[in-house]
């Protein structure tokens, strides 16, 4: 037989076995499923597990049970089963204009960011003077702090003393100053532009490093083949870093559908609900209105999108792991 | 026939051209940022020479150091940040020398689970966090942050450890195995000391997403001087009147320390993208 299950499994090198023979007893068929280094395995995972049950399990089942409450902040309430649920789904016409937003503002971010980080990562592939130097300072937006973003850019927003006014103005492109994060007509549009701006670097580099590790004479037979600069980015670049594409498309739509930050500081949700997300609208229910029980179920429906993002999301990243 | 005349251009300028247009793009704010925080309240709002850096003063940062609550802030984040990274850490070592070394029922499926928990968002935690915190009496309490900031340094640092073990040679640690070395000595005279930028990464990373935390820091320690700086800033806002010049003061006085760290870790920031981060 050899190495038990578990060894072979994980690709041990034989030198491995060699080497620690005599802790090798002899194996019940139960050793043999649960590994000799069953014991110690688990104990140095017990910190991890304490925080995962006594921080995210517990919590939320414990939530669970008040999202089928009428309750208030600080007190206790009526079990109504499903009603808060129920009322969200049928009868809250904000939460209807809180999806479309969630949507609007997930899709449109990360498809900017997609693009800008696409074009960033192959204008960094060329050979250009300082290219280390460049792929550092493109970064800033990521490195620097969403609420240092957010607020930073609400002042170049502003109504009437905005930077974003006043040269629009001056190169003619509009004739009266816009108040872009006062009107529904622009604000979740403004959101979201400053949201492709503190995202997509993340993309540039992860597509970029995806790009350098794509062999070179790929390319130069591709070349030989006579290919367009075009085919050559859909026959060998595209193909070359879709792991990587899709990984970091999924994860940033997972972060960007849960944003809290940008919309909070910059427009607090408004104008009239325009730019409300499902975190900005939980936290304005129940820290502002006080209805902790429905504020949670709302922070709940969140859950079904949620768990099909991470079921999409979990064997692309094992993958990645493995390559 | 703008389209036209770009296309007659040779590649390399077309190429600088684009990559200057993503530097213009990336740096304005800063600069913008930079120059409003060297004005007065009055200059701020004069639209005469407002791209050009006249009039500059200092003031707003005397302001923002010296009569706000801003030192207390930073105080508080770098305590929050320093403690909830240095226990997310040694969780984190423990958890990932496990999943990564020792092989045993179910070692995989929990190694996934990491994953899972790392991608559980805060909006979707953060009243349930805030009531289990409540129940414990902790709201308005630095403990609160420093533990429900496990949630995300903790699979994050494991995450990122994982990683990072599992590229030193497995013959390392055999041959201190024959030599007669336990496993937690393994743990301790081998691993760690090979995986010293890994821990350094690792826990960098967690400060800064620790430092720039807003949710959990905006419902659970709201008193002033429980204050971290992005709660703190936004403090600055609620008053009728903002005031720009201390606020982008106090901005770059926040995002100053988070810079300097980057750079000290911007080769691992690659790596770093691919165990994920909690911005993007």
């Amino acid at each position: 037989m050899g190495a038990p299950d578990c060894l072979r499994q994980s690709g041990a090198p034989a030198t491995y076995l060699m080497a620690a023979p005599s802790t090798r007893v002899p194996q019940t068929s139960l050793a043999k499923r649960i590994g000799r280094d069953a014991p110690l395995g688990y104990a140095l995972l017990i910190p991890l597990m304490l925080v995962a049950f006594g921080l995210l399990m517990y919590p939320i089942a414990n939530a669970f049970g008040i999202s089928l409450q009428d309750r208030m902040l600080g007190v206790q309430g009526p079990f109504i089963g499903l009603g808060n649920y129920i009322e969200l789904l049928t009868d809250d016409r904000r939460f209807r204009t809180v999806v479309t937003n969630s949507l609007v503002f997930t899709l449109a971010s990360v498809t900017g960011k997609i693009i800008f980080g696409m074009v960033m990562a192959l204008i960094l592939n060329q050979r250009i003077r300082f290219r280390g130097m460049f792929r550092g300072w493109l970064l800033f937006p990521w490195v620097a702090p969403t609420f240092v973003t957010a607020l930073t850019w609400r002042w170049m927003y502003d109504g009437t003393a905005g930077v974003i006014n006043y040269v629009l103005l001056n190169l003619k492109l509009i004739d009266v100053p816009i108040a872009w994060l006062a009107e529904s007509a622009t604000a979740l549009g403004a959101v979201v532009a400053t949201n492709i701006w503190r995202g997509f670097p993340f993309f540039g580099v992860a597509l970029l490093a995806a790009m350098q590790a794509i062999p070179a004479d790929l390319y130069e037979a591709a070349d030989v083949d006579g290919a367009t600069a075009l085919q050559k980015f859909l026959n060998v670049t595209l193909p070359g870093i879709r792991t990587t594409l899709a990984v970091t498309a999924m994860l940033s739509t997972i972060w960007t559908f849960n944003d809290f930050q940008i919309v909070f500081l910059m427009t607090g949700g408004g104008p009239a609900y325009a730019t409300h997300l499902f975190a900005t609208y939980a936290y304005k229910v129940g820290f502002e209105g006080s209805r902790i029980g429905y504020a949670t179920a709302i922070s709940f429906l969140l859950a079904p999108v949620l768990i099909v993002m991470i079921m999409a999301l979990s064997p692309l990243i094992m993958r990645s792991e493995n390559e | 026939m703008m389209m036209k005349r770009l296309r007659a251009l040779p590649n390399r300028i077309r190429l600088y051209g684009l990559l200057a247009v993503y530097v213009l793009v990336v740096s304005f704010p800063f600069y913008y940022m930079v120059l409003t925080s060297l004005r007065t309240q009055k200059d701020v709002y004069n639209k005469e020479g407002m791209l050009t850096p006249v009039n500059l003063i200092l003031d707003n940062y005397g302001i923002v150091l010296g009569s706000t609550n801003m030192t207390t802030w930073v105080t508080n984040s770098v305590f929050v940040g320093v403690a909830s990274s240095a226990i997310a850490l040694v969780i984190g070592t423990l958890a990932a020398y496990s999943l990564a070394r020792l092989r045993f029922f179910g070692s995989n499926a929990l190694a996934r689970s990491v994953l899972f928990m790392y991608l559980v968002p805060s909006s979707l935690l953060f009243i349930p966090l805030y009531l289990i915190i409540a129940n414990l009496g902790l709201l308005n309490s630095l403990w609160a942050l420093i533990l429900t900031y496990q949630t995300f340094n903790v699979p994050f640092c494991t995450w990122m450890l994982l990683g990072y073990f599992r590229t030193i040679p497995m013959e390392l640690e055999d041959a201190a195995r024959i030599d007669g070395c336990s496993r937690l000595g393994v743990l301790g005279r081998i691993i760690l000391p090979l995986s010293a930028p890994g821990l350094v990464t690792a826990f960098i990373f967690s400060f800064t997403n620790s430092w720039n935390e807003f949710l959990y820091a905006a419902v659970m320690a709201t008193r002033s001087e429980l204050k971290t700086i992005p709660v703190g800033l936004y403090s600055f806002q609620i008053a009728d009147i903002l005031l720009w010049g201390q606020l982008m003061a106090a901005a770059i006085l926040a995002t100053a320390p988070v810079l300097v760290l980057y750079m000290l870790v911007q080769r691992f920031v690659v790596q770093g993208l691919t165990a994920g981060s909690v911005k993007g």
